[in-house]
């Protein structure tokens, strides 16, 4: 028989309900742009959301990924197609980004025919026109899953399909919203999900794989907002702490713990020099290896502000924990005291520990985690609360900071206390930041998820109004 | 390696190894060692050396089986209605799984052809397994009639219903959902009738409760209207009912009460989770207990049963036969250890007492069996008055609890089970004695085996068990004293009719005396039977009539009720037996009063219809009373049933002896 070896035979569909048929999911962030296949654990194709501008003689030309992005080319400026919100606010930048993100790794341009691939065309304007117009559509053979947020309504939603069948050519089209593919990535298909990302902090309750519109609450005190609390932290420490981003430094040699740098500077020609923006997005990298290696939440009893039993400050017992070192791309270095670890995070459950100056104003109470939860839990009926506190799915890369979700449970577990809070969230990294990635992953390879797809006919029958109608 | 390439690459027969082979051997030291061939030949003349290598590639894996082929298979779902085609990947051959092919319409193919850019996929498209999960919500259907007559309601436009009825089928009946979506606006009246001047009606703010109400009102009622009550099915007759028997008030009142529970203190939460545990350590130990008592009362159960099978184990079954074991044993260790030691002067008894006093020592650790093992102790105590001083005195309330009395008499040596005395107490000397002991017990309510059978339950029961025997015996000798009584009249009237001379009007009168009496004596019975617990009553009835029965079969001497001696003995024997039954009854608990109650009342009929003899009872009963006060002294009140009692017995004695006397005269 040929039936020895267990690799060629297809995994029995009754086992786990699958069914691929190779879709694709694109899932859009405002750090990275997360695409790949169906069915896989991981995204083939994470591309920063960032995009870099620079302008040449035929007009401003767009550079996307890693790649590109963290080159200082000259006059290189830096932004974001995505919005603070979430959303999508770029859409033209946003269909080009993602359509990089696809063919670059997942999928390339197939070559047609010689005769119709355009390559033995004749140089000239109208045969080009032409051969845009007869050019193989880069996705049709893909159905794709795209994810938006809770919040995302009205024309944003229609874009994603309109550029999905109009200019790639897919067979089939359908959004899911994240919070949904979140608490699916965590087996479960009622869960309130805590989505700590860079721009927004969201809470999402989920209800039998539907959200909850009336419970979706979101405020900005996520991860972007920690790397404004550290710039204001090392502005705001005496002597200033610098901020030298890493493509600056020409050479460095060591220096001793607190002293000044010893580094020269990368000096650039004049005119080519790279734009402020890109420089900005060069700290932000700094900062965010600096919120991975020293930045830690303060893990309580209590908030960092308040007491202990003993009657002492929580803020004394800070005092005596463990410092960490961190080293500047500069050389500069210094061992940063356990009470500047804790307090750049302690803002996002204790408004009063901010730290704000003339343009970062400090954040509401009705901003933190807890009453972002506490606010949601409200809008829902109370049949399910407790169902929705049984099952706390928390997902995005900020919520990595250390001792995060063994802090949220603590809080929880105090506006709670007559309730069973469980958290879920995954240990690895990966999962957590790809987490409503693996859940369209896992969605879109299901194979009862085949009668789900809005197909082009549907979308040629009844516009891109349909998304209304069909994905709630 | 330049030339082999380029010719492998134009695909040209390799031609060259063959002149290349005699230049490969080179002339030796022709150059300056050190330098690479290479540049060496460029230096002299020749061809390039060229290793002659022959193109090989890695052999192919020789697998087991041949590989089959997998193909992209395009499917369709014939739980979608616009024919899209999606692909998967399947092996070739393979039947799609679950086997169901559905044939595709030209159209759908021709619909998805332009997906299908080769045009090479097969007309017939296997369709998907998953189909048949599309489950729908069955939409309740009606028509504007049947709306306006049967389904309008106050506070719902149609609109609004019908609103409420698509985002049900929509979300298949997840209230949750639908009512965190639920966002009526009311569509604003045409405006061409300008005179109505109605304002556009505000969205009501709804709950999830007003329109689960409404939805099952409009689909219980669209159910009947589709399909009458008399025709429905079992199933959904049921979901009919529980549609209707929907009640939303009810519904908000729970979600109150749930609110509550999910906004309670941490406080009431912890005493809730205390009181659980609690309960759950309670009812755990209770199973527990009652499994150890079950065990205790099956091996209690089974040592009397094996007593027949084995005859070794039969002398061991009395307290006195395991105290001498016990004794056995202990002489034997102790004679071996004291042999061992070369101390031989200890006698056997002392032995015997000290191992008495271990084995009391121990008892008085645990929870005692009986009285007798503590008593036993302080017997060995006595006799080594040393350990005395060594062991803390017992309280009041701890002797009590270990079971340790202290009698003033004499005990007989030995171990004693409080079972024993249990099922000793309730055997009396004859078969039917102990059934009868039995029956007054269930009468009781009092289980053959005590449940918890302490010194001072026992104790109870054994005066309990003697009241009864004392009772049972005294009924038998008043019957049998009335039945005499009885023969003794109509001797009586026979005498004196015949001293009449054979009057048979007279003698016929007479027996119908003797029928009158009987009868009121029936007749009192009767009454009492309705004043008393009447079937109680009935039960002692009947007891009589077979106590009669039995007791003439039994003794034979009574069983001649002429004979003066014999009456007189009997006589005897009544007041004597009455006495022990007095002195019994006196010690009789409280939860004997319903008997004695029962008792009484009879007795007390017995004495009405004894009328006549009052005065003599009088008499004599004063007699017997000052006996009876002797012999039931310590007792420390004497009950109204043991007066009723005394006066009985002694009523019977004389009413006898007045018989026996009016006899002795005639």
């Amino acid at each position: 028989m040929a039936t020895g070896q267990a690799s060629t035979k297809p995994p029995d569909a009754n086992e786990y309900g699958g069914d691929e048929i190779s879709a694709l999911v694109l899932d859009p962030g405002y750090t990275t742009t997360r695409a790949g296949f169906a069915g896989e654990d991981v995204p083939k194709s994470v591309v920063p959301s960032h995009y870099g501008i620079m302008p040449t003689d035929s007009g401003p030309k767009q550079l996307f990924g890693d790649n590109s992005i963290h080159t200082p080319l000259p006059r290189i400026s830096i932004s974001n197609y995505m919005s603070r919100e979430g959303t999508v606010e770029d859409w033209d930048t946003a269909a080009n980004l993602w359509e990089y993100a696809i063919t670059s790794r997942l999928t390339n341009a197939k070559p047609g025919p010689l005769a119709t691939n355009g390559l033995n065309d004749v140089e000239s304007q109208e045969m080009e026109m032409e051969g845009v117009e007869t050019q193989e559509k880069s996705l049709r053979d893909n159905p794709l899953l795209m994810t938006e947020t809770g919040w995302n309504a009205g024309k944003d939603r229609e874009r994603g399909i309109e550029i999905a069948m109009e200019n790639w050519g897919c067979p089939a089209y359908w959004l899911a919203r994240n919070g949904v593919l979140a608490s699916f990535a965590s087996g479960k298909s009622s869960a309130l999900v805590v989505d700590m990302g860079a721009s927004t902090i969201s809470i999402t309750p989920v209800h039998d794989g539907l959200i909850l519109k009336k419970g979706v609450t979101r405020s900005p005190l996520a991860g972007n907002f920690v790397s404004q609390q550290l710039r204001l932290m090392f502005s705001q420490s005496q002597p200033p702490i610098p901020l030298t981003p890493h493509y600056l430094i020409a050479s460095k040699t060591a220096v001793d713990a607190g002293t000044p740098s010893q580094a020269t500077l990368r000096t650039f020609a004049p005119n080519t020099e790279p734009d402020p923006s890109f420089r900005h997005f060069q700290e932000e990298r700094v900062l965010t290896e600096f919120k991975e290696s020293v930045v830690t939440v303060w893990p309580g009893p209590g908030r960092l502000s308040g007491h202990n039993q003993q009657g002492g400050t929580n803020m004394d017992i800070a005092r005596q924990h463990p410092g960490k070192p961190f080293e500047m791309p500069d050389g500069w270095n210094q061992m940063f005291p356990a009470l500047d670890r804790y307090r750049p995070v302690e803002a996002l459950f204790d408004p009063k520990m901010a730290l704000s100056d003339a343009s970062n104003p400090p954040p509401h109470q009705s901003q933190v985690v807890g009453t972002l939860i506490q606010t949601s839990l409200a809008q829902v009926e109370v049949d399910i609360r407790p169902q929705l506190l049984s099952a706390v799915v928390v997902t995005g890369g900020s919520s990595l900071y250390q001792g995060f979700t063994d802090r949220l449970s603590q809080e929880l577990q105090i506006m709670y206390p007559g309730t069973r809070v469980r958290i879920s969230a995954p240990g690895n990294p990966v999962e957590r930041k790809f987490g409503s990635w693996i859940g369209g992953s896992i969605l879109a390879s299901l194979g009862t998820f085949h009668q789900m797809w809005i197909s082009k006919k549907e979308y040629e029958e009844q516009g891109a109004g349909i998304i209304e109608k069909r994905c709630k | 390696m330049m030339g082999s390439d380029a010719r492998d690459v134009m695909g040209l027969p390799s031609a060259a190894p063959k002149p290349a082979t005699p230049k490969v051997q080179k002339p030796k030291g022709r150059g300056p060692t050190g330098m690479i061939r290479e540049v060496l030949d460029l230096k002299y003349e020749g061809a390039p050396p060229i290793s002659i290598v022959a193109p090989k590639f890695k052999e192919k894996p020789k697998l087991p089986f041949k590989p089959r082929q997998w193909e992209e298979t395009p499917f369709a779902n014939s739980a979608r209605k616009d024919g899209l085609i999606l692909r998967h990947w399947r092996r070739k051959g393979d039947i799609v799984n679950g086997g169901a092919a559905m044939p595709v319409t030209p159209a759908d193919s021709n619909a998805a052809s332009e997906m299908e850019t080769d045009d090479k996929a097969p007309p017939a498209v296997p369709d998907a397994y998953w189909a048949k999960y599309n489950v729908k919500v069955q939409r309740p259907q009606y028509t504007d009639e049947q709306y306006e007559t049967h389904l309008k309601s106050e506070g719902w436009s149609k609109e609004e219903t019908d609103y409420l009825v698509d985002l049900a089928t929509e979300f298949d009946l997840r209230w949750i959902i639908i009512i965190d979506r639920y966002s009526y606006t009311p569509t604003s009246p045409p405006q061409t009738s300008s005179d109505t001047t109605s304002p556009n009606p505000l969205p009501k703010p709804r709950t999830q409760e007003d329109i689960k109400t409404r939805y099952y009102e409009i689909a219980a009622k669209t159910m009947v209207l589709h399909n009458p009550l008399s025709s429905m099915s079992a199933a959904e007759f049921s979901a009919y009912e529980k549609m209707t028997k929907y009640d939303g008030t009810q519904e908000t009142k729970r979600k109150k009460y749930a609110e509550l529970l999910f906004s309670r203190p941490k406080e009431e939460k912890e005493e809730e989770e205390y009181y659980l545990r609690e309960l759950s350590r309670i009812v755990t130990n209770q199973e527990k207990l009652s499994q150890d008592r079950k065990a205790l009362y099956d091996r209690l159960d089974a040592a009397p049963s094996s007593t027949r099978d084995s005859y070794s184990s039969t002398m061991y079954q009395s307290s006195q036969g395991l105290t001498q074991l016990m004794q056995n044993f202990f002489t034997q260790n102790k004679n071996k250890e004291l042999e061992r030691k070369g101390e031989k002067r200890r006698s056997l008894l002392e032995a015997g007492v000290a191992s008495n006093n271990q084995y009391g020592a121990d008892r008085s650790q645990r929870h005692s069996l009986s009285g007798v093992g503590g008593s036993n102790n302080r017997l060995s105590t006595s006799a080594d008055p040393h350990s005395t001083s060594a062991r803390r005195p017992l309280t009041q309330h701890e002797e009590r609890k270990y079971g340790v009395s202290h009698p003033a008499e004499r005990l007989t040596g030995g171990i004693q089970f409080r079972h024993e005395r249990i099922t000793k107490a309730g055997q009396a000397k004859s078969g039917v004695q102990t059934s009868r002991i039995g029956a007054a017990l269930t009468e009781l309510k009092i289980p053959p085996r005590l449940m918890m059978p302490t010194a001072r339950v026992v104790t109870e029961y054994e005066r309990l068990i003697e009241g009864i025997k004392g009772l049972l015996e005294v009924r038998k000798i008043s019957e049998k004293v009335d039945g005499e009584i009885r023969v003794l009249q109509t001797q009586k009237e026979q005498m004196e009719a015949r001293e009449r001379g054979e009057d048979i009007k007279e003698e016929e009168g007479t027996g119908q005396d003797v029928q009158n009496q009987e009868d009121d004596e029936d007749d009192g019975a009767k009454t009492q039977n309705e004043n008393e617990e009447s079937k109680v009553e009935d039960d002692n009835e009947d007891d009589n009539d077979d106590e009669n029965e039995d007791e003439e079969e039994k003794d034979e001497e009574k069983d001649d009720s002429d004979d003066e001696a014999n009456q007189d003995n009997s006589d005897n024997n009544a007041s004597e037996d009455d006495a022990e039954g007095e002195v019994d009854e006196s010690a009789v608990a409280a939860e004997m009063q319903d008997l004695q109650e029962d008792e009484e009342g009879e007795a007390q009929e017995q004495e009405d219809g004894d009328g006549e003899n009052v005065d003599m009872e009088d008499e004599d009963g004063e007699g017997e009373n000052d006996d009876d006060e002797a012999s039931s002294r310590g007792s420390a009140a004497p009950t109204a049933r043991s007066e009723g009692l005394r006066k009985r017995s002694a009523s019977v004695v004389s009413h006898v002896s007045n018989r026996s006397s009016k006899r002795q005269k005639k």
